[in-house]
Parts: structure tokens; sequence; C-alpha cells
């Protein structure tokens, strides 16, 4: 039998809820406030409780229905263009790269790289096009930030 | 009152605040349209600049730059299916299918007069009702706040069908899971930080919204692209802007509605525009025929223009408030208590004493903003709609660079873009196995109050839960509440297995 998308969503929140639970009781607490009503485990415990019974119940009622409907496997069959996912995985990469830059290159450099790179990922290969995407949209961006609202945009660690 | 009024005029109609007005409502459409950028970063952005200027004219500024952003978040929900702001995500339901179906300008149209429309009779509501409501909204104790949040969170009902309840009951959950990461404000003590510095505030809304709309929208639209060309580019028809006067018939008594329900709730501290959007929502899907709730998710106009007017009639009740008790009603609003008092002004009941034309001249130059707002937006229509029609891999870009910088220029702290790296590949699953994420959002936005309300309410019954039935206003938010959770599913039983129809959702 196929796995259908929605006993896999069930399964991973009632996996994420068990381990959510876990970390909830490792939430110290005060000396003595183990016996007050309310405490700061009270509320992550509570969510836990309620996401395993939902998470169980979601699993029960998706098997169910599974086991009723056999045309269920036929619409979780999806293609798989990798060179899709390729583009969206390089995007990913690409805003962990914008992350460590930003305030090592600053401002300027590491947006306009980025823009850059992200064009060219998702296909842009003219030259102009590239320039007139990035450029002046960041210099426009930093000059309305720092010039015209006074909000300072770091410069960067590597030059000063 | 008439004494205040006139103060109000006189200040608000001078020819500089007309045009802070002005100003304020262009910046804040603009602002308010790139995904990222939302009213609490576009008032955030205009603080500097009011410093220099005078009390009533920098409320009356940052009182435009909200609607302005709050429409302008409408926009950018319609056409590329980004909402920058909270209060617009229940915009993005039904406007997004209309611009997919070419009626981009009508969405526009309609957000832009629903808009109008909310905020003028909100505005009415406050000038008439401000005292009063203020000591009913003081009336409320903690138990009606947490009686109200669950209300609040009941609201996934409207957007679940019969194989998704269960769905958006735990995307609440998650939402309300991650609320809890940081200190935990009552007690000081870290939760879920895993010794991570920068979680000892916690998650910002911000960061959760952009992740899980605008980031993971733009990303897989990369995939969902390549499939059938449609994605999420922006509506390049917009189309007539006119509505029929059968359009208008349909849609007037949804904006009454939904004018009253939007002001009202927006009046209660913490409530805000967002709650009141989707309570707007799914008021009007549970008000509609089984046949009218087909549409609703896929363009219903009704859909579109509740959340829209309320959100802007929850904008005009945010103030009450925050001008007369000196509690802000929402994020935004909690902005601008920082700013005024900056200018060494304390809002609350002395408001009206000791700053007169600061209140009064707020309240004047909301009907200002609202006629600046119809007058600038419906003109500018499709010029906006064509700002947005750029090339598909530049705008992708370019909604992920606005959506990152939109947060990293909030907290200015290089590990918040990891953080939404992350929860956008959270989100990409969670979409790819359906799951819906504005559940996520509500129970997020609402966690930490509902915890405070009842750990307050709990310390204030010594530890029994008799809180739940002591007062009748507690009682009575309860017990709607119950019967909205339980509606959807007693209106199932009864129809039986031919209620398919009834149990459409409107999946975003």
């Amino acid at each position: 039998m196929k796995i259908s998308k929605n006993v896999i969503g069930a399964l991973i929140f009632f996996i994420f809820s068990v381990c959510y639970g876990y970390y909830a009781g490792q939430i110290p607490l005060y000396p003595g406030e183990e016996y007050d009503v309310f405490t700061s485990q009270s509320m992550p415990k509570l969510y836990a409780l309620l996401g395993i019974i939902v998470s169980s119940l979601a699993i029960v009622m998706s098997v169910i229905n599974d086991i009723r409907s056999t045309n269920n496997s036929a619409a979780d069959a999806s293609s798989f263009d990798k060179e899709s996912w390729i583009k969206v995985a390089s995007l990913i990469a690409l805003m962990i790269y914008y992350g460590a830059t930003l305030e090592q290159f600053g401002f300027i450099l590491s947006t306009i790289s980025f823009l850059v790179f992200g064009f060219l990922i998702l296909g842009e290969r003219s030259i102009k096009n590239l320039f007139l995407a990035s450029v002046p949209v960041v210099i426009v961006f930093w000059a309305i930030m720092t010039q015209l609202l006074g909000i300072y945009l770091t410069t960067g660690d590597l030059w000063g | 009152m008439l004494d205040g009024l006139i103060i109000g005029f006189q200040t608000a109609m001078s020819m500089q605040n007309i045009l802070f007005v002005i100003f304020g409502c262009f910046v804040g459409t603009f602002i308010g349209m790139l995904p990222g950028l939302g009213p609490i970063t576009a008032i955030a952005l205009m603080i500097p600049i009011t410093y220099g200027i005078d009390p009533s004219s920098g409320m009356i500024l940052m009182a435009g730059v909200y609607y302005g952003a709050i429409f302008g978040g409408s926009t950018s929900s319609i056409l590329i299916n980004a909402p920058g702001v909270a209060g617009t995500v229940a915009t993005s339901f039904d406007g997004y299918p209309m611009a997919c179906k070419g009626q981009a300008g009508k969405a526009l149209a309609i957000a832009a007069y629903a808009s109008f429309s909310g905020g003028t009779i909100a505005a009415v509501f406050l000038l008439v009702a401000a005292p009063a409501l203020s000591s009913i909204s003081l009336s409320f104790q903690s138990p009606d706040y947490f009686a109200l949040l669950l209300l609040g969170l009941t609201a996934v009902a409207a957007f679940s069908s019969k194989g998704n309840f269960l769905k958006s009951i735990m995307m609440t959950l998650f939402g309300l899971m991650l609320s809890t990461v940081g200190t935990d404000q009552a007690s000081g003590i870290e939760r879920f930080t895993f010794g991570q510095i920068d979680l000892l505030d916690g998650i910002s809304f911000l960061l959760i919204a952009m992740s899980m709309f605008a980031l993971s929208e733009a990303l897989l639209s990369i995939v969902n692209n390549k499939d059938d060309g449609s994605g999420v580019t922006p509506a390049t028809e917009v189309g007539s802007l006119k509505l029929t006067r059968a359009e208008i018939k349909e849609m007037a008594p949804t904006v009454g509605r939904s004018s009253i329900l939007g002001f009202f709730v927006g009046v209660l501290p913490g409530a805000g525009a967002t709650i009141a959007s989707f309570l707007a929502y799914g008021m009007e899907r549970n008000l509609s025929s089984a046949k009218e709730k087909l549409k609703f998710g896929k363009g219903s106009l009704r859909g579109l223009a509740a959340p829209e007017t309320a959100n802007n009639a929850a904008c005009s009740g945010s103030f009450v408030p925050l001008l007369t008790l000196g509690i802000p009603g929402s994020g935004t609003t909690a902005v601008m208590l920082g700013a005024l008092m900056a200018y060494g002004i304390q809002p609350g009941p002395r408001l009206f004493i000791d700053n007169p034309e600061v209140f009064w001249s707020v309240i004047v130059s909301m009907y200002i903003g609202n006629i600046v707002l119809l007058l600038i937006n419906l003109p500018l229509i499709p010029y906006i709609a064509k700002a947005l029609t750029l090339p598909k891999q530049l705008l992708t870009v370019l909604i992920l660079f606005f959506s990152l910088i939109g947060v990293y220029l909030v907290s200015f702290n290089n590990f918040d873009i990891y953080m939404m790296a992350g929860f956008a590949v959270i989100a990409i699953g969670l979409r790819l196995l359906d799951f819906s994420m504005s559940p996520l959002i509500l129970g997020f936005i609402l966690g930490g109050m509902l915890e405070q309300n009842l750990r307050r309410s709990l310390t204030l019954y010594d530890g029994s839960i008799s809180f739940l039935w002591d007062r009748p206003i507690t009682l009575g938010i309860l017990t709607v509440t119950v019967l909205v959770l339980l509606m959807p599913i007693i209106s199932s039983l009864r129809k039986g297995d031919d209620s398919d129809a009834s149990s459409k959702v409107a999946e975003i």
C-alpha cells in the first residue's frame, strides 16, 4: 500500500509533537515552581499533548480513507522536475550565502552579488539585464535607506 | 466633543498636515506593496522623520502610512499572492484567484472601495463612540481575552474542509508551538532556544510570515511554473476596474457587517486587523449559501470585500485603546506608542486633556487619509500592477531580496536570514504535503497572548478553571467559540455524503 501525503504529514507532525513534548519537559523551572498551577512548561506540554492526539487521529483517519479510496495513490503521484528543484535548492543556498556575506562584504556588494547570482540561477544570461536589474536597484535602495531615511546599512567588516 | 472636533479639523486641515497625510498614504502604499515590508516596517522607517516635526503632524503622518501600508499589502496579496502584512493574508484567498482569472483590476478596485468604506465607517464609529467603547474594552479581563483568543483560533474552521480540518488544527498547533520559542515573558525562563542567543527574543512574526508566504511561494513558483505556466506570476492583465450595480449590491451588506465587526475587534487590545480580517472572512463564508460557499477561495467578491473592509475598520478601531488607554491594539500601534512616548506624550485617558490636538487631529486625519487613499490608489491601480509586471526571474529574485532585507532591517541580525531560509524549506515541505499556512500564522500570532491571559486568569482564580464560566462575557464568548467550532461538523453530519459542496476549502 502506498502511503498518502496525509499520512506522511500527520506522521511527521506526530514525531515533531513527541520531540517538542520531550523538550517541553526539559524547560527549567525555579525551585518549588513544580507545585504551581501554571509554569513555563504548562502551555508547551499542553500543545504537545494536543499535537500528539490530533496527529494520531489524523493518521488513523487518513489510513482508513486510503484503504477506502483505491485511486489515492494515483493522485499522489506527481512528476519530479529535477532541473527546477535544483534551482530552488540553489536559491536557498544563495539566501544562506547572502546572510553570511551581508555583514562581511557590506550591503551594496553582497546584495548586488545576491541579485546577479539569483538571476543567473533562474536563467537570465543577458549582461545588460543582469546589470540593470541589480546595480541600480541596490544603489537606489541604499540611497533611500541611508541618505533619505537615515537608516544605517552595513558597509562591510572587510573594508574597515 | 464638538470643541475637540474643531481643534482636530484646524490641526489636520492645515496645508502641512494634508501634505503629510498624502505623503504618508503614498509612501505607505508603496512600502506595503513590497513583499516583506509591512506597516510595522513602514512606520518604523518613518519614526526618524517624525522626530523633526510636531507630535500631531508625526502621528498624522504615521496614521497615513499605516492605512497606505495595509492597502499596499492588499495589492501585493492580490497581484502576487505575497501578503507582507498579516492583516491582508485573508485578502489573498479570493483576491489572487480573481487576479489569475484576469480580474486583477476588479479585485484591486473592490479592495480600494472596501478599504475606503471600512475605514470611513469605522472612523465615524470612532468619533461618536470612542469614550463608550474604551470603557467597554477597559472592562475586559484576562478570562474574557482568553475566551476571545480561543474564538480567534476557531477561525481555522473557516479555512478547513472535511478532509483538511485536522490538518488546519495541526498547523494551528504548530504556530502555537513556534510562539513558545524564546524567553517566557512572565518567568524569564528560556524555552526551546537550545543555547542560541539569537532565539532569546523568540521568532519575529515578520520572519515567519515572509518565509511561510513570500519565500516559499516565490520558490515553489519556479517548480509550478515549469508545469503549467501559472505559479505566482503577477497578474499582467489588470482588466476593467468597473463594478456592476449587481456586484455592488452583493457586496454592500458584507461591507456593512465587516465594518462593524472589524471596528469592534480592532478596539480590543491585542486583537487587531489580522483577527478582524479572518473573522470577517469566516463570518461571511458561514453566512453564505452552500452554492455561494463554493466560490470562496476561487474569487468570491464577498470573500474579498469582507477581510478588506474589516482590516481597515480594525485599523481605525485599534487607535481607540492606543489613544484612550495607552494599550496598543496591534503590533503597528505598539510602534506608534513608542513614537508617542519618544515625544514625551503618555497616551491614556489624560491625552484628551493634555494633548487634545493630537487625539482629535489623528481622528480627523483618518477621514482625510481614507479619501486620499481612494483618490491615489484607484487611479494608480494600472500603474501599480504594471510596476509588478516584471520578467519572472527578476520578480522572483526581487521578492526574495525584499523579503530578506525587510526582516533584516527590523533586527539587523543575519541569523534571521538563516532562519528564513530554514523556514522557507519547512514551508515548501508543508505546502507539498497540502498543509495550509494561514492557521500556522494565526496560531503564531495569538500564541503569546493566549498563554499570558490563561496564566493571568488562573492566577486571578487561584488555579481554578471556574474563570471559564464565572463571568457572563467569558461564558458568552466561549459559547460562541464552541458553536463556531461545532457548526461545520454538525452541518456536515446533517447533510451527509452530499455535503461536499458546502465543505470546499479556501486553499492557498
